[in-house]
């Protein structure tokens, strides 16, 4: 089997440099980042066509891996209090409209938004 | 237009609310726990949805393939990073609970014969507390006292009815690497079980239970970077070491710890091991220079700094530093956006002064002042920048407030004054 060529190596490297921006949390980011580029750093004078290709395996099983978390461990709480959030606030705004116009009392409803929001 | 405006505050609303949400601190507190690695969650993320069967179904595929898992962190994974054999290897739910079997097991299994437990001052609540349970149960435990850089003398202790010594590996206060290798020789010449609480260090430091003749070694999950609610006991078994089991039942884990083994958790805790068994050199040159650089820059920059513990013999990544004249919890509350802690959790819900530092000696005053950093894997340079500078400005900001300091400054010594009581 031929090797992987010099293109692919970075080719890989560019996506996992890539997917690994995507993490939410900052120290998952951080560390991956830092953690592929040091691999690929130490691992690059590397010449033994088999040693190359374990490697490549090793870190395209790792991109999976990248691949896979970033979506898991995406901030879903956090996502779902800002939402519960722009509902709150939403219908505060209509309640608030409502009573505007019905009293024409734009204060007292931009107060009612601040409590409830 | 009134819409236009409504728009525009609930802009604003919502700004200030996301910009609450997104400030949480800095973790400085790697040994209180850490956060899985992402590779951990990967390798257990089947197990919790797919793979769903009980490893000890021996009659259908859902039991065979959770069993092939179980056993492949045991083996693989486990064993490999400490040296040993699958069959030596016991799951539990924690260090704990693994310290409380070695204890407890082990001393009541030969009280025939043996009365005498030997552990030291600084251990873990779970082993000082399991001596004690011992002790109203009518055997005779000795603690040893450890002098000021933390390191011990055991050889004195040891008498012909000692069933068990207990030393922890690297302290999880101070970050002390107690000398295993020296003590388990001692044992294994006297015939004394050697047990220790290796919580701290394993996947940290290099650890081999047969070079370093330990008998029995208690394993956390959650302390590297995997999974929180699982441990393990390595049980040595040439020569054997017989314990009578805490929790009975169906006889699983060769009947020293019955119950069914959590497949996801063990196959966290095996991958946590094999991750960190590959990283361990990364990862102890990268928390070595982020801690060599959290001091340098304290030290360098205020007066008054100790470093708690033996300057050499530690794991680097545990920072354990005193600052005079300044109360710990009040540059523990001044370090609002750090994640940090004075002591250990589980002692930081009393008031008082941490046992550890007492027993290596350390004055009242300073026991007080005392802060734990932790460093770990996803530690950042600028996350260890940030606390060393927010940490100088605060011990700067409360030492001008104290009085002490004052009267340090013009020169007097604080140990010669009479405080007059009332």
């Amino acid at each position: 089997m031929a090797s992987s060529s010099r293109a692919q190596v970075i080719s890989l490297y560019r996506t996992m440099l890539k997917e690994s921006q995507k993490f939410s949390s900052y120290n998952y980011r951080t560390y991956a980042l830092r953690r592929v580029r040091d691999a690929f750093r130490a691992n690059g004078k590397v010449e033994d066509p088999v040693t190359v290709e374990r490697l490549m395996e090793e870190g395209r099983r790792t991109l999976g891996v990248i691949q896979r978390q970033v979506r898991h461990t995406t901030d879903t709480q956090h996502t779902e209090t800002r939402q519960r959030q722009t509902h709150t606030l939403s219908f505060c705004v209509v309640l608030g409209f409502c009573f505007c116009q019905t009293n024409k009392n734009v204060l007292k409803s931009l107060s009612f938004c601040n409590f409830s929001g | 237009r009134v819409n236009v405006y409504y728009v525009t505050l609930i802009d604003l609303i919502k700004k200030r609310e996301l910009e609450k949400d997104e400030l949480r601190p800095l973790y400085m507190d790697f040994q209180a726990t850490t956060p899985m690695d992402p590779r951990v969650l990967d390798a257990m993320l089947p197990y919790q949805v797919n793979y769903y069967g009980n490893p000890h179904s021996r009659t259908h595929a859902y039991g065979w393939e959770s069993e092939s898992a179980m056993e492949t962190a045991r083996k693989q994974q486990v064993a490999d990073l400490i040296g040993a054999d699958p069959r030596e290897i016991i799951f539990t739910s924690g260090a704990t609970e693994s310290n409380n079997m070695a204890i407890k097991g082990v001393a009541r299994f030969y009280q025939a014969k043996k009365r005498h437990v030997i552990t030291t001052q600084t251990e873990h609540k779970c082993v000082l507390d399991s001596c004690r349970i011992l002790e109203s149960e009518g055997f005779s435990v000795t603690y040893l006292p450890v002098r000021t850089d933390g390191l011990l003398d055991l050889e004195a202790s040891i008498r012909p009815d000692t069933s068990l010594v207990s030393v922890m590996t690297v302290n999880n206060e101070i970050g002390v690497k107690q000398p295993i290798k020296e003590i388990g020789k001692i044992c294994r010449s006297k015939g004394v079980f050697f047990h220790t609480d290796a919580a701290q260090a394993i996947g940290k430091i290099p650890l081999n239970v047969s070079d370093w003749k330990i008998d029995l070694m208690s394993i956390s999950g959650h302390k590297i970077y995997g999974p929180k609610g699982v441990g393990a006991l390595y049980v040595r078994r040439r020569p054997r070491v017989r314990l009578e089991p805490l929790q009975n039942g169906g006889g699983q884990e060769r009947g020293l710890r019955s119950g069914t083994v959590p497949t996801p958790l063990a196959v966290g805790l095996g991958a946590a091991c094999s991750i960190a068994q590959q990283e361990m050199e990364y990862d102890h040159h990268r928390v070595s220079m982020l801690a060599n650089r959290l001091v340098q820059k304290i030290m360098s920059e205020i007066p008054d700094v100790i470093m708690n513990g033996h300057p050499e013999q530690r794991y680097p990544g545990c920072v354990n530093l005193s600052f005079a004249y300044v109360e710990g919890e009040s540059l523990l509350m001044a370090l609002k956006d750090v994640a940090l802690s004075s002591g250990s959790a589980c002692t930081s819900a009393s008031l008082e002064p941490s046992y550890v530092l007492r027993a290596i000696g350390a004055d009242e005053d300073l026991a007080h002042s005392s802060i734990r950093f932790g460093i770990g894997r996803f530690t950042t340079e600028d996350e260890v920048d940030y606390t060393a500078e927010k940490c100088i400005q605060q011990v700067r900001r409360l030492r001008e407030m104290s009085p002490l300091w004052e009267m340090v400054q013009e020169g007097i010594d604080l140990k010669s004054i009479k405080w007059t009581q009332h």
